[in-house]
């Protein structure tokens, strides 16, 4: 561990390396898709990673943890690595970075500045009805564009209801 | 992880009623819907209930093999999965929605009850169950407007209510609720009023088509003391849905995910 240029792993190195791990149901890295809550990077270097699932039953939690850490493993070498999944926060929409929404619109998924607001990824247009609260994967629903009569998905985004 | 023995079981008895729930919407996922959408739709809600039966035992045990010794290891008489969350026809639309509907409004009074508890380690799993269940209770209630449009449809959902509404009380009938209260010094809730506050929601949803709920009010608190599924007396259906459930992990005990 004393050779000369090896430096201490910094949280900012592990970010760098999750921003190449792809989430298993889109081209989109997971920080983009704003699912890392939080980096910690410990005294002895060992790595704690939180995350957040976009839904619960998000299937794919078990395979992006296993995505991260052998990540971390062949970039920096980091095999000592905690995954920590957290459900209590509540991720949404708004936590896509501009480069993820750039990365799913490319893929015909369309995000939503605000709710109403769904603009068709193919032809830009505003008159798309919603045709389903339900998409092919849990964080997705379905819609259709009345100009271009394409449908396409826009990343689902559920309102807290107050009882 | 440190709850007390009322509080794990309150949280076992919740995660084994939505592994059921979430297993039978899944098991036939494409003879459900009347089209693609929905089959879409109840996959996701399969989904959803699987997702928070998982992250209720997370609380309990973070390693996958503990967390699978809850759900595969126990006989059927010790799974206390209420009789509403196991009743079960493969291919029957209506007795589906009417299932549907009713375990979610039942599920709201739980989480109700669940939400006022005063335990930081809880409120880690709140949130976002609360805005998911919000969609399956708007889901499921879209159905019911959709088939009370005609003769027919009422026909069959008041067929489904009649076979479904008692299981209501069995849902309610355990003493956990009490329990779960005194372990955290709340005031004592009863299982009757909670009962009582599901079936005026019940109701509220159904009113507008002049549905007959088949058993009085009164009846109904009656048949909290003949607890079904909850006390481990299943429905006939349970024995394929038990069986159908442990198929893989019985012949892969130690298999693991990823
Ligand atoms: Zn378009």
């Amino acid at each position: 561990m004393s050779a000369v240029g090896v430096r201490q792993v910094t949280g900012a190195d592990v970010l760098q390396v999750l921003k190449g791990v792809e989430d298993p149901e889109m081209p989109i890295s997971i920080v983009d898709l704003g699912i890392v809550e939080g980096v910690a990077v410990g005294e002895e270097g060992a790595v704690k990673v939180t995350l957040m699932p976009t839904f619960t039953g998000c299937p794919a939690l078990e395979v992006i943890e296993k995505k991260v850490k052998d990540a971390l493993k062949e970039r920096l070498n980091v095999a000592d690595v905690e995954v920590k999944w957290t459900f209590g926060g509540e991720w949404s929409t708004e936590k896509i970075t501009a480069e993820g929404r750039v990365a799913l619109k490319s893929f015909g998924i369309a995000v939503s500045p605000e709710p109403g607001k769904v603009e068709c990824p193919y032809c830009r247009s505003h008159n798309v009805v919603r045709e389903s609260a339900f998409g092919c994967s849990l964080c997705r629903e379905i819609y259709y564009c009345n100009d271009c009569k394409n449908p396409f998905e826009s990343m689902r985004r559920l309102v807290r209801v107050e009882a | 992880m440190g709850f007390n023995p009322a509080v794990e079981r309150f949280l076992i008895e919740w995660a084994l009623d939505e592994f059921v729930v979430g297993h039978l919407l899944g098991v036939q996922t494409f003879h459900y819907g009347p089209d693609l959408e929905e089959n879409i739709a109840v996959g996701s809600i399969s989904q959803d209930e699987l997702g928070h039966a998982r992250m209720m035992l997370r609380l309990l045990a973070e390693d996958e093999k503990e967390l699978d010794r809850v759900v595969y290891t126990k006989p059927p008489e010790e799974m206390k999965v209420a009789t509403l969350a196991q009743a079960w026809k493969e291919t029957d639309w209506s007795y589906l929605v009417v299932k549907s509907m009713l375990y979610d409004v039942a599920d709201q009074v739980r989480f109700d009850f669940f939400v006022r508890l005063p335990d930081e380690k809880l409120r880690t799993i709140e949130g976002m169950m609360g805005r998911e269940e919000n969609v399956h209770r708007e889901h499921w209630q879209e159905w019911v407007d959709i088939l009370s449009s005609d003769a027919e449809g009422r026909r069959r959902l008041q067929e489904a209510l009649d076979e479904l509404y008692p299981y209501l009380a069995d849902f309610f009938a355990t003493d956990v609720y009490e329990e779960v209260a005194k372990a955290y010094g709340m005031a004592a809730t009863d299982k009757s009023s909670l009962l009582g506050r599901c079936l005026q929601q019940v109701k509220e949803r159904f009113r507008p088509y002049q549905y007959t709920m088949p058993l009085a009010d009164e009846q109904m608190v009656r048949l909290l003391e003949e607890p079904k599924g909850r006390a481990g007396r299943h429905l006939e259906v349970f024995k394929e849905i038990y069986a159908d459930i442990h198929s893989v992990y019985d012949q892969h005990p130690e298999m693991v995910w990823g």
